[in-house]
């Protein structure tokens, strides 16, 4: 379905499409500068923070791209009623939705990461340990669950506040995590209290703690340590969204129908 | 053009836009809010990264901030004025666009800049204050230099949304092309000097990011050549002249399709 829409309007798509690659190219070049002066940046060299660069790219279509913005909308303009007659739950519908649009990123992400590694020719970490790289895959589908009740939450704010359909809440939760997943810089290049305390948010397990996992920075034991994290978080809010749900669908009114 | 009518029309739509902000008050703070984190958390990174590291490119610290505060100055800018072509692709496919030229107001003018954002306006203060802060010592000559490269700027930011809106006209399928715009400009964040030579090469003279974000705060800081002062000026004259032919063009266009 998600795919039959991306076709449907092409040249958006294309433009879309476009708008990640220039993004991942941007900060890819912006690191690239700075390593033309400097050889060490905390305890990243060129190749570990280009890697990071590029492989955060694949995290953020993995993990990052996600439909339950639409959550938010559905409540907001009362199309949820549609969606509430039928036999299927809808959060775990939303799942489906969202794991569609994540194929679709990634399939298109191959291309601009294909196109980056001929013209380009960036310096690029392989992890050869096959230990490490399943659990960099583990930990990486453990991110994709935490994000996508995280973001679900905050699309059911719009149960109380369905002002803009939701999307202040939306806006500050993306500037926010866009900084707290590791997605602007590394967080272990951070001051250490700050680093101390963000390690422990549900949102390093977006992009940072994976991406530690690849480089192999992490040892087993912050591993294990690591994948507590993920299934402690992933408990907590699926039981805060499962709670939330069902308080908003009590104080729904399907107010934009 | 009448001066004091359009800038009486531009003070009424910007009262309105202003009270529609204020009817939704929540959504309001939390996007101001929204826009305070995102500065905030972006110029820390900047700090802790040349923190970590020896100049950039030649340039220390204050100067990178220099260039990020007046990146800064112009990206709100122009969200500032310009937030209508966000939402100008709706107006185009509705066929709502033709309420526009039947009015005895340019249609460019309308398109442009009656829907200014008073959002970006506490953060563009603040912009503003701390660029004073930083630039207390400024000489006269290098104040005078920056307010030239800084309307030259002002000139290629403009154009470009000209050209945004005209695109806009012409494909109708394309609402994001003001977003490409905004993501390129997030390379001009640091001075175009610490790029590739080809990447500095495209961002000078094909997008130029390095007039609207680059020159104007080398300007400030006394570390411009006249050579580039003049293409500046040069350029932002040519791109305009072009944006507004590209306008009259696109404006033929128009089908008028849905209305």
């Amino acid at each position: 379905m998600v795919w039959y829409e991306s076709f449907t309007y092409r040249l958006n798509f294309i433009v879309w499409q476009l708008r990640s690659f220039l993004l991942l190219l941007g900060g890819y070049f912006f690191w690239y500068a700075v390593y033309r002066f400097n050889n060490q940046i905390g305890v990243y060299d060129e190749k570990l923070m280009l890697t990071y660069v590029l492989l955060s790219s694949f995290l953020q279509s993995l993990i990052l791209t996600s439909r339950s913005f639409q959550i938010a909308e559905d409540i907001a303009t009362g199309r949820l009623n549609n969606r509430l007659i039928k036999p299927i739950s809808y959060l775990k519908s939303m799942f489906s939705l969202d794991l569609g649009v994540k194929a679709a990123s990634i399939f298109f992400l191959f291309f601009q990461l294909a196109l980056i590694f001929i013209v380009l020719k960036p310096p690029f970490f392989v992890q050869k340990d096959p230990l490490q790289l399943l659990s960099f895959i583990l930990v990486s589908f453990g991110g994709l669950f935490i994000y996508f009740y995280l973001s679900s939450l905050i699309s059911l704010v719009t149960f109380w506040y369905p002002e803009d359909y939701g999307w202040p809440a939306r806006f500050l939760f993306m500037v926010v995590n866009n900084f707290l997943s590791g997605g602007v810089l590394p967080l272990d290049i951070l001051p250490v209290p700050i680093f101390n305390f963000l390690r422990f948010l549900p949102s390093a397990n977006f992009i940072f703690f994976p991406l530690q996992v690849y480089l192999g920075k992490v040892n087993p034991s912050q591993l294990f340590h690591g994948f507590l994290m993920i299934l402690f978080w992933i408990i907590v809010l699926k039981i805060i969204t499962d709670f939330t749900w069902k308080k908003g669908l009590k104080n729904y009114t399907a107010v934009g129908i | 053009m009448n001066l004091k009518k359009y800038f009486y029309l531009w003070c009424r739509t910007t009262i309105l836009s202003l009270q529609s902000k204020l009817s939704r008050r929540g959504s309001s703070v939390i996007f101001i809010l929204g826009k305070f984190v995102r500065f905030t958390f972006y110029i820390f990174s900047l700090l802790v990264v040349l923190g970590k590291s020896q100049k950039i490119a030649g340039f220390d610290i204050k100067q990178m901030i220099n260039f990020f505060l007046i990146f800064n100055l112009f990206d709100l800018l122009g969200q500032f004025f310009f937030r209508g072509i966000y939402w100008f692709r709706g107006k185009i496919i509705s066929g709502m666009f033709d309420l526009s030229l039947i009015k005895p107001v340019n249609p460019l003018f309308q398109v442009l800049i009656t829907d200014t954002d008073l959002l970006d306006l506490p953060l563009l203060l603040m912009v503003i204050a701390m660029l004073i802060k930083q630039n207390l010592n400024i000489s006269l000559v290098n104040l005078t230099l920056f307010i030239l490269v800084s309307i030259a700027a002002f000139i290629v930011v403009t154009s470009l949304h000209i050209l945004i809106v005209s695109i806009g006209i012409i494909t109708t399928e394309v609402d994001n092309t003001a977003w490409i715009y905004r993501d390129l400009s997030l390379l001009a964040r640091v001075p175009v000097d610490i790029y590739l030579g080809s990447v500095r090469a495209f961002l000078t003279f094909v997008l130029p990011l390095a007039v609207i974000f680059t020159f104007p705060a080398k300007a400030m800081m006394g570390i411009l050549s006249w050579s580039w002062i003049i293409y500046s000026l040069i350029f932002s004259s040519c791109i305009l002249f072009f944006a507004l032919n590209f306008w009259r063009f696109a404006l033929k266009k128009y089908s008028s399709a849905s209305s």
